[in-house]
């Protein structure tokens, strides 16, 4: 059972990260940028291949099908559109929700959670691509009522906008460090850290500015991203299927994409931790953390699905009979079973055991399992919406059959995947991790103090 | 900055049992208004039961009115003990301290309240009994278990009894600082009440873990309570009712209306009480934090039930949406929601000047509680109201006198419950105002010391 | 031997602080003392306490127990009467499932309590106790030999105890098992 109390009272080891001095820190952050290392130009060299793989893919598997007009041909790529809005795009929500809980233990994973907003751009284009193949909103089901331009034009200026915002946020939480980076690195010859780091030279004012800008930034990252994914889910899976209104199934949709986020988090943190030399701020403090949220996503994903569930179970009116069966009984009944297993279970039995959640080795499965399970979940959904025939029914008349991948399709998921993952290591060039600057603020704000027979942490709360 | 003072210990104890000793003349007003209100609240039930629910404006196909509505709100007013105490204590929030007590106590008497409603709404509540306890095997016949009507009172119960017990649990060592420092039959009942505690290390280790092990179950159980009261209505067919949104929907909405409840209680405990030191504007901030998040959710729920009502436009449902959007009284009740529990508040809320001010804060959550209580009456009755295309008495429900006087009447309710509540035990956990004491620190960066607290890891 | 309960009542922390380190001096170890306040104190101040216990079990007991008692009502009463209502089958497993939800959620809230009661020794009866420690004084409620008693009421007092309060003389056999009663098992 969750007994936190035995983490507060039985765990006394503290984080080596607060023992650093801010010199440690500015050396530790600036390692990656001064050199490289041969694991981390494999991973981009393999993830760039992939992502080449996938552009292939992409472009031939339209051609191979009958271009935009065959709807089902886009089913990998919408799950892909998905599954990346589901990590790349929910990952730097968490960063937002850890800054609201204002704990100290954030501050070595805000950046990794941010990081992943750098492949943003990937799903944009995937979406530009996809409204080709989206019907207009006459005689179908649709949020937009008429809306001039709808959905065509605004669900790429939501897009857009995210993307945009996702850059922005991390630009301007990393923006200190650049600055460092400018000064440390490109003391002799200016390069990219003095184009991006502009004239920070951290000021007081500058430091408001960075402060309000992370806060605004990233609020309206989190705005724009439940708004997107509602939108999405409403244009991609459930317009696309008739008679299905499940008011639930967008937040459902968004919760399973932030549970994803916090996954591809914690595999980013036990990935630094094992091979990027992080291991000094990555403790078993960050994953016990984290990983507490993803458990309390993962019991959401399944509380959200559950009431749609049993709603339908109660009306049994032919139109919920027909979306139980398409959904989750008959086609892709195995699909669901492993989404579940792995959205929902392996958190729950997991996760849900204290000394499991303070070691680094369970969270990182848990995490790993959520990951498979956000992307088989997005090959169901996009596969049930994507094969309908006729949208315009009232109601579903005939269960299509299960729509089988061809090589194609598993390329260009995977490849693309990759593609963006390739660019998240390119950011790494020039965004450091750790954070420097935030992990140097919380070295001001933790202190050791004896208390008679025991040594106590003291935390500081400036606000 | 945190304004937290460093009170001594005994000051802490003599402000904090204060209420339990001294009345002072505005609790008196206090009594004697709740008193009178309760006793309209006890003729208005006691004429309804002769008479019959026909002095009511119920009628077909409306026969869940007023009463019902009040129903889900009261429940609704009840999440807020367990939001508040259950997350920030697994969240271990320092400025959950002086705040739990009376979110717990609160929930325990909304929820007492609430659940008187569905039986005065039977209109002979003690033939009630007669049906819903046919348990018994020499009959043969059991009660339907898919039924929602079965699932709803489990779930209640369930939760009542466990709100009592974490409540109980929590308040043992405060009973026996009341115990230590009584006479007379208070001294028995609060002797009786602390069961010999004497706060050794091992007593204090089983309360510590306790809390988190009990939030965590209590957490459990809140979000399985208003979303079993959402499938007593949206297990049926009924048009805009048969949503799948409900469930979290008006798990949010309670939370919204209850930790809005919270923050009067605290406003009214710190004027009745006098409790400036210990409900302080940063607990008001801090909460306010909390409902911008919170209120921002509900809108995405309410955003999301409303468009999913719209999205097939299924000629039934959208009978329906046209009456709540522009039928009178739906229409104003519409701009309740929207004005009073949503768009007068947050916007406020976002600003720490007016997070950190009292009055503020008192008026922004009485009107949230408006807003919240016409979202339910305008979710609960129009689905009713037009369920059947050919019924004849269509927007045929008019509130009578009685059911406002039940209405007004649970508030008083309430309110009395929670004053004699005060009047017995401390409204604020004596215990953990101590232990926050305790460990309470400060760190010194440059020439700014910064309030920090201890953790022991 | 037997064990006769000495309790020092300490007006500050720092004075406890002493009581602790004279009774040790005396030979008494961690299992041989107590602290009683009337709030917690960061774990660990007096020195770290050593006791178990098994209140996890309980949530899980009560919840093991709870959902057989769901199961059984929710599936017997389906088997017991059975009738179809609204289309759905008669052995309906999603309703069943919300009830024993519930069920096993309260059976898990019952016995944590009866846990959190049973592991804190509660409710007790007799022992040595002051009523100033709930005034903010600190308790230390040591065990010593009945030989010892004396001795420790004094170091207890040198250290800066207001009061040191000895348990009456009593036959050996009771008070070891008075002992026990106080501490709880593994105190």
């Amino acid at each position: 059972m969750a007994t936190h109390a035995e983490h507060a009272h039985g765990h006394r080891r503290v984080q080596r990260t607060w023992d650093l001095t801010p010199q440690q820190v500015v050396t530790d952050g600036l390692q990656r940028i001064r050199a490289a290392g041969s694991s981390y130009r494999l991973a981009l060299i393999i993830s760039a291949i992939l992502g080449v793989i996938g552009v292939i893919a992409l472009i031939i598997r339209p051609i191979i099908g009958a271009g935009w007009g065959d709807r089902q041909a886009w089913t990998y790529v919408a799950a892909t559109f998905g599954f990346l809005m589901s990590t790349v795009g929910s990952a730097p929500c968490f960063s937002v929700a850890m800054r609201l809980t204002r704990g100290h233990w954030r501050r070595p994973v805000n950046r990794l959670a941010e990081l992943w907003g750098a492949g943003l751009i990937v799903p944009f284009i995937l979406l530009v691509l996809l409204i080709f193949v989206l019907p207009n909103t006459e005689g179908r089901q649709t949020l937009w009522f008429g809306w001039w331009a709808a959905p065509y034009l605004w669900d790429i200026v939501m897009m857009l906008a995210l993307t945009i915002c996702g850059y922005g946020f991390l630009y301007v939480a990393s923006l200190p460090d650049m600055a460092i980076a400018r000064d440390q690195v490109e003391r002799d010859r200016p390069g990219r850290f003095t184009r991006m780091a502009r004239g920070f030279r951290g000021t007081v004012y500058q430091w408001q500015i960075i402060d309000r800008g992370v806060a605004y930034l990233g609020a309206l990252y989190i705005l724009l991203y439940v708004g997107t994914m509602t939108v999405m889910a409403s244009e991609l899976i459930l317009a696309l299927l008739p008679g299905d209104n499940s008011a639930i199934f967008p937040a459902a949709y968004t919760v399973a994409g932030l549970e994803s986020g916090i996954a591809v988090t914690i595999i980013a943190m036990a990935v630094f931790r094992r091979w990027g030399g992080a291991g000094e701020y990555l403790e078993s403090e960050q994953f016990f953390a984290a990983s507490k949220l993803m458990l309390a996503l993962g019991l959401l994903w399944f509380y959200f699905h559950w009431t749609e569930f049993v709603i339908w179970w109660y009306g049994r009116t032919p139109r919920e009979l027909s979306l139980l069966k398409v959904l989750y009984f008959e086609p892709y009944f195995w699909l669901f079973v492993i989404a579940f297993a792995c959205m929902f279970l392996a958190p729950l039995f997991v996760l849900v055991w204290t000394r499991i959640r303070m070691g680094i080795a369970g969270p990182t499965v848990a995490a790993c399992l959520v990951v498979v399970g956000q992307a088989v979940d997005q090959v169901r959904l996009m596969s049930a919406s994507f094969s309908i025939p006729n949208i315009y029914e009232k109601e579903l008349s005939i269960i299509p059959n299960a729509y089988i991948p061809g090589v194609f399709d598993i390329l260009l998921y995977v490849g693309l995947a990759g593609g963006a993952f390739a660019l998240v290591l390119l950011a790494l060039k020039v965004v450091a991790y750790p954070s420097i600057w935030e992990i140097t603020a919380g070295l001001w704000l933790r202190a050791r103090k004896q208390y008679y027979k025991t040594e106590v942490t003291l935390i500081g709360k400036p606000n | 900055m945190q304004e937290r003072h460093h009170l001594p210990e005994d000051q802490i104890i003599r402000d904090l049992l204060r209420p339990v000793v001294y009345t002072s003349t505005m609790n008196w007003v206090a009594f004697i208004v709740l008193g009178g209100v309760l006793t309209a609240f006890v003729f208005a039930a006691g004429w309804m039961f002769y008479w019959g629910v026909g002095v009511t404006g119920l009628n077909r196909p409306n026969m869940w009115g007023f009463m019902i509505v009040n129903f889900v709100f009261w429940i609704g007013i009840s999440h807020a003990g367990v939001m508040i105490s259950a997350i920030l204590r697994l969240t271990q929030a320092e400025w959950r301290r002086p705040v739990t007590r009376a979110a717990e106590v609160m929930t325990m008497f909304s929820l007492m309240t609430a659940m008187t409603f569905p039986f005065m709404h039977t209109g002979r509540p003690w033939r009630t009994a007669y049906f819903v306890f046919p348990y018994d095997f020499w009959r043969g016949i059991w009660p339907d278990v898919r039924s929602a009507l079965v699932m709803d009172p489990s779930a209640v119960f369930t939760y009542l009894t466990g709100t009592i017990l974490f409540v109980f649990v929590t308040m043992i060592p405060d009973f026996a600082i009341l115990r230590d420092r009584s006479t007379g039959w208070r001294h028995g009942l609060y002797r009786v009440l602390a069961l010999g505690f004497r706060g050794q290390e091992r007593q204090w280790k089983m309360q510590t873990i306790s809390g988190f092990l009990l939030a965590a179950i209590m957490l459990s159980i809140f979000v399985s309570v208003h979303s079993i009261v959402s499938w007593d209505f949206a297990f049926s067919l009924d048009p805009v009712w048969h949503s799948t949104v409900w469930a979290p929907y008006f798990v949010i909405g309670a939370v919204h209306s209850g930790v809005s409840a919270v923050v009067t209680l605290m406003a009214l405990m710190r004027w009745l009480f006098k409790f400036d030191s210990y409900l302080r504007p940063e607990h008001f901030d801090a909460i306010g934090r909390l409902l911008v998040v919170v209120g921002s959710a509900w809108m995405w729920f309410f955003m999301l039930d409303v468009f999913f009502d719209l999205f097939r436009q299924d000629p039934v449902d959208l009978v329906i949406m046209n009456t709540r959007f522009f039928a009178w009284p739906y229409v104003l009740l519409l701009a309740f929601i929207f004005i009073f529990g949503y768009f007068i508040p947050v916007p406020i809320w976002l600003f720490r000047r007016f997070r950190r001010n009292i009055k503020v804060m008192f008026w922004t959550s009485i009107m949230v509680n408006v807003g919240m209580w016409s979202e339910r009456y305008w979710l609960v009755v129009p689905g009713l109201q037009q369920k059947y295309q050919w019924s004849f008495d269509w927007t045929s429900y008019r509130p009578g006198p009685i059911e406002v006087t039940l209405i007004i009447g649970s508030f008083a309710l309430v309110g009395t419950l929670l004053l004699v509540f005060s009047k017995l035990f401390p409204p604020i956990p004596v215990w953990d105002e101590l232990e926050g004491q305790r460990f309470a620190g400060e760190i010194q960066v440059g020439k700014r010391t910064v309030p920090a607290i201890v953790r022991e890891f | 031997m037997a064990i006769r309960s000495v309790l020092g009542v300490f007006p500050s922390l720092d004075s406890a602080v002493a009581g602790v380190d004279a009774i040790t001096e005396l030979g008494l170890g961690r299992e041989d003392y107590d602290i009683l306040t009337n709030a917690p104190y960061p774990e660990g101040a007096f020195g770290e306490e050593a006791g178990m216990h098994r209140l996890g079990l309980f949530p899980l007991v009560g919840a093991a127990c709870g959902f057989s008692v769901g199961l059984l009502i929710t599936g017997g009463t389906q088997l017991a009467y059975p009738l179809v209502t609204g289309g759905k089958p008669l052995f309906s497993i999603p309703p069943m499932f919300i009830i024993m939800y519930e069920g096993t959620l309260l059976a898990a809230v019952l016995f944590t309590v009866i846990g959190v009661l049973f592991e804190s020794r509660l409710p007790r009866l007799g022992g040595l106790y002051d009523p100033r420690i709930t005034q903010g004084y600190i308790g230390i409620l040591a065990f010593p030999e009945e030989s010892l008693a004396d001795r420790a009421a004094a170091a207890l007092r040198q250290a800066g105890a207001e009061d040191a309060i000895l348990e009456p003389r009593r036959a050996a056999g009771g008070a070891a098992k008075a002992r026990t009663q106080q501490k709880g098992a593994g105190a």
